[in-house]
């Protein structure tokens, strides 16, 4: 497969923070590669990096197999962390600036306007847009001559319901063309819905980078009691396919192995001479395993 | 080349304060330059003194020596070219304002070709205001001169070669405080408290470090007038008076614009954007 990006042993310090701290990942050509981690985690200043914005302190990265250089920029469309337009041009005439400075004539400009819906809007200028607007325009400038990779910074911060609904779902339209879609998000919901592969950054150090699927995809919990709860810990700990035995009030709360159903654990149990009072799959929502593996890694 | 500046107009097209003030600034121009022998037959109306006057503008405004006396008028330090040097320092500190400066960077740009644009920018509006004054003082040589000659009209024009260099490098030294400062307020105010401060700075220094400080050596390509005026030399009135564009003036200002730009490129280059 080959490789749209390759990042190695990046850093960057403001001051005692180290923001990006020896990062290294690879994008794969038509994934949709999800940068995840909480706010401060290293996000726009390793986008900022890649896009030449910031310079880092060492390490290195390359486009398209490339040396870094300003012609491999004109075949990425970016947005960082918020719309940037000229406040008094109309959205036309700032997409105009922005298709000559990726050495493009005027004619895509209709297209990309339509695809975010701003073609009626297009003589109105940016000041006068409403925010979800402007990051619509600011789509359409990185869709402007069709780039080779998109990225995305926080792309639905600050936007309604709707409209984050709408714009994940143009990320989803774009990446079936076979776009590859770089997308930073401390949303772990939204990496989970539009992502193929992920890193997950914590103070600028990189703690997972993978599938979506495997990072996300730890065996859930089950909530078991019996009325002698001493006798049933010490059986489970018998069995070789429960691990983490934790006592919560009444109940244990144990993690089973992959492929071990509570079915077949009750049945186990059963014919140890347990009956148990009380059993139930606790689902992790998301967000939990997101928050796990982060404190995990502290 | 082309594409820079046009990518620069491109931003300006529908910018209502650049054209305000790029209105405003050939307006007062235009005024002045007209307006000056207006005012002279005004006042030699009102006081009589008529002959003097008429005299005055007869070599204020002869051939060759309008070219001198217009552009020297036009680059004083304290006068309308600040317009054009607000008008860069807007030009260079709203991009950061905006973060537009980094979008032009994502989008494709080095920044080698961002600081290009805005220098490129800037020849464009020193040309203009050249070209405005350069039509300006044939309209107003030939009302004024008695003879018109090929020789007389083109003698001294070099002035204007002189006043485009010295404006383009005045116009580096208001990009460099924009890259600098980034804030159009405090770009400004460290302007004018430059403008104000190096005259004091000139006068606490050595005689032969004054004409060196950048504003000064700027200024220095055109001095003041003398052009056939008062060419009486006594004991106590004994200066030479600039009669052609010194070569070395030149190279001193070109010094400056160039270390301008030098140092705008270090800004640009080490800072994130």
């Amino acid at each position: 497969m080959d490789n749209v990006l390759t990042i190695s042993n990046l850093h960057k310090k403001y001051g005692k923070i180290h923001a990006v701290n020896d990062l290294s990942l690879d994008v794969e050509k038509g994934s949709v590669f999800g940068i995840l981690g909480p706010n401060g985690s290293g996000k726009t200043t390793t986008l900022g990096i890649i896009l030449g914005v910031i310079t880092a302190n060492s390490g290195n990265f390359s486009w398209f197999g490339n040396q870094n250089s300003k012609e491999d920029r004109k075949r990425i469309g970016a947005i960082l962390e918020q719309p940037i337009f000229y406040p008094y041009l109309t959205a036309e005439k700032n997409l105009r600036v922005f298709s000559k400075i990726k050495g493009q004539d005027f004619s895509d400009i209709d297209r990309v306007l339509k695809i975010v819906e701003l073609y009626e809007r297009k003589d109105s200028k940016f000041k006068t847009f409403s925010y979800g607007m402007k990051q619509r325009l600011a789509i359409a400038s990185a869709l402007l001559g069709k780039p080779d990779v998109l990225i995305f910074d926080e792309p639905t911060n600050g936007l309604d319901p709707q409209g984050i609904a709408e714009i994940r779902e143009l990320i989803i339209k774009i990446a079936k063309e076979g776009i590859t879609i770089i997308l930073a998000s401390h949303l772990l919901d939204e990496v989970q819905k539009t992502c193929s592969h992920v890193v997950v950054l914590k103070k600028g150090r990189q703690l997972f980078a993978g599938k979506v699927r495997d990072v996300l995809n730890t065996s859930d919990l089950v909530e078991i009691a019996a009325e002698d709860n001493q006798k049933l810990n010490l059986t489970l700990g018998q069995i070789d396919e429960v691990s983490e035995v934790n006592q919560e009030n009444d109940l244990l709360v144990i993690k089973l192995s992959d492929g071990f159903t509570i079915t077949q654990l009750n049945t186990l149990l059963i014919e140890k001479g347990i009956v148990v009072s009380h059993l139930t799959l606790r689902k992790r929502s998301l967000e939990q395993q997101f928050l796990e593996l982060l404190s995990n890694n502290e | 080349m082309i594409r820079l500046i046009k990518i620069e107009l491109l931003k300006v097209v529908s910018y209502r304060a650049f054209w305000i003030m790029i209105i405003f600034y050939a307006l007062i121009l235009a005024f002045m330059i007209f307006g000056i022998p207006g005012l002279l037959d005004y006042i030699a109306e009102k006081t009589g003194e008529a002959k003097y006057l008429r005299i005055f503008k007869a070599v204020a405004f002869n051939f060759p020596d309008i070219w001198q006396n217009i552009t020297y008028v036009a680059s004083l330090r304290f006068f309308i070219k600040i317009i054009l040097g607000i008008v860069v320092i807007i030009l260079v500190t709203t991009e950061f304002h905006f973060l537009t400066v980094r979008a032009n960077v994502i989008s494709g740009y080095s920044r080698a070709d961002y600081l290009l644009g805005k220098i490129e920018m800037i020849v464009l509006l020193s040309l203009f205001s050249t070209v405005v004054i350069f039509l300006s003082g044939l309209y107003l040589g030939s009302v004024h001169s008695a003879t018109v000659s090929f020789s007389s009209v083109f003698g001294k024009m070099i002035f204007l070669l002189a006043y485009f260099i010295e404006l383009i490098s005045y116009l580096l030294f208001c990009m460099f405080l924009g890259f600098l400062f980034k804030k159009t307020g405090i770009a400004f105010i460290a302007h004018f408290v430059y403008l104000i401060i190096e005259p004091i700075l000139d006068y606490r220094l050595n005689d032969a470090f004054g004409p060196f400080l950048p504003i000064n050596a700027i200024n220095n390509i055109i001095q003041t007038p003398n052009t056939s005026l008062i060419k009486v030399k006594t004991d106590e009135f004994n200066f030479d008076f600039q009669e052609a564009v010194s070569l070395l003036d030149v190279g001193i200002c070109l010094g400056y614009a160039l270390l301008f730009v030098f140092l705008s490129y270090l800004l640009l280059k080490k800072r994130d954007i």
